[in-house]
C-alpha cells in the first residue's frame, strides 16, 4: 500500500474514532492524536511507513525515578506478564509502544493495538511508577 | 477449524518440527547451529508463542551496571523489532514473546511474526555481557 493510502486511511479511523488529529506531518510521516486518559491529557503519535504503523505514548523520562534499574526490571516484567502491553525506552524517554503491519491493517485491529496504548499507560501510572 | 489445527497446518507450512502439549505446542527451531524450543500456549483470547533464553541472575548478583546496561538495550530493542517483545520473567529469564490475538491470526502475519523470533533471539545474543556468559 502507497503512503498516501495509508495516511487516508488513518485519517478516516480517526475521523470515525473521533479522535483529535492535533499535528499532520507528511514528510516526517507522523501525525499526532491528542487523548484524555483518566483525566490526564495525553498524545499519542503515530509513525507511518509503507510496512508498519506504530504507535508511540510518551510515559516520562527514567533519570526522574530514584531507582532506574527497578523501573527498568518493571517494564520488561510487564512485557512478559501482559500480552496487552509492549513497554520500551529511547534515550531516556519511556514509551508504550504498538505495531499493525500494514498487511494486517483494518479498524478492528488498529483500534484494539490503539486501545492498548491507553491501558499501558494507566497500568504505567498506577502499578509500574510507584 | 480448531485454532489447534489452523497453528498445525502453520507449522506443517512452513516445516517447523513441532509437537502437541496440554496447552499447546512445543516447537523445534534452528537457530544458527543450534535448535531453540519455542512453547505455543493457547489460551481464550491469545496464542503466545515464547523462547526463554539466558538467565540474568548471575550477571545481576556479579554485575549490577551491565545489569542495567542488558535490561536497557532489551527495552530499546522493543522499539526495532517490531514484530515481537521482548521481556524478563520473575526468574530473571530473558523471553521473548509473540502475543497475537486468537481472530487477527493468518498465516502472512503469523509468518512475519514467527520469522522475527530468531532475529530476535540473534540480537540479544549480540549483547557483549550475553555473549561472554553464553560462551563460557
Amino acid at each position: 500500500m502507497k503512503l498516501d493510502q495509508i495516511f487516508k486511511r488513518m485519517e478516516r479511523y480517526m475521523k470515525l474514532l473521533k479522535k483529535e488529529i492535533v499535528a499532520f506531518d507528511k514528510i516526517k510521516k507522523t501525525l499526532r492524536v491528542k487523548e484524555n486518559v483518566g483525566g490526564e491529557e495525553v498524545v499519542i503519535e503515530i509513525r507511518i511507513s509503507p510496512e508498519w504503523i506504530m504507535g508511540l505514548l510518551e510515559l516520562g523520562n527514567i533519570s526522574k525515578y530514584d531507582d532506574p534499574c527497578g523501573l527498568l526490571r518493571k517494564l520488561l516484567e510487564a512485557n512478559f506478564d501482559h500480552p496487552e502491553y509492549v513497554y520500551s525506552i529511547s534515550g531516556d524517554t519511556i514509551y508504550a509502544v504498538m505495531f499493525v503491519s500494514v498487511d494486517a491493517l483494518n479498524l478492528d485491529v488498529f483500534y484494539s493495538e490503539y486501545r492498548r496504548l491507553l491501558h499501558a499507560y494507566i497500568y504505567f501510572k498506577d502499578v509500574i511508577s510507584r | 477449524m480448531s485454532i489447534q489445527k489452523k497453528l498445525a497446518w502453520y507449522f506443517e507450512l512452513m516445516g517447523i518440527k513441532f509437537r502437541e502439549t496440554r496447552d499447546g505446542f512445543i516447537l523445534y527451531y534452528p537457530v544458527g547451529n543450534k535448535e531453540i524450543n519455542i512453547e505455543v500456549k493457547i489460551s481464550e483470547d491469545w496464542v503466545e508463542f515464547k523462547w526463554t533464553g539466558p538467565n540474568m541472575s548471575t550477571i545481576k548478583m556479579k554485575s549490577p551496571d551491565l545489569y542495567v546496561v542488558l535490561l536497557e538495550t532489551m527495552l530499546k530493542l522493543n522499539n526495532i523489532i517490531k514484530e515481537v517483545k521482548i521481556g524478563v520473567d520473575d526468574d530473571e529469564n530473558i523471553v521473548i514473546l509473540i502475543h497475537s490475538h486468537r481472530d487477527a491470526l493468518f498465516f502472512d502475519v503469523f509468518e512475519s511474526e514467527f520469522m522475527a523470533i530468531p532475529i530476535a533471539i540473534q540480537a540479544i545474543m549480540e549483547i557483549e555481557p550475553l555473549k561472554r556468559m553464553v560462551s563460557k
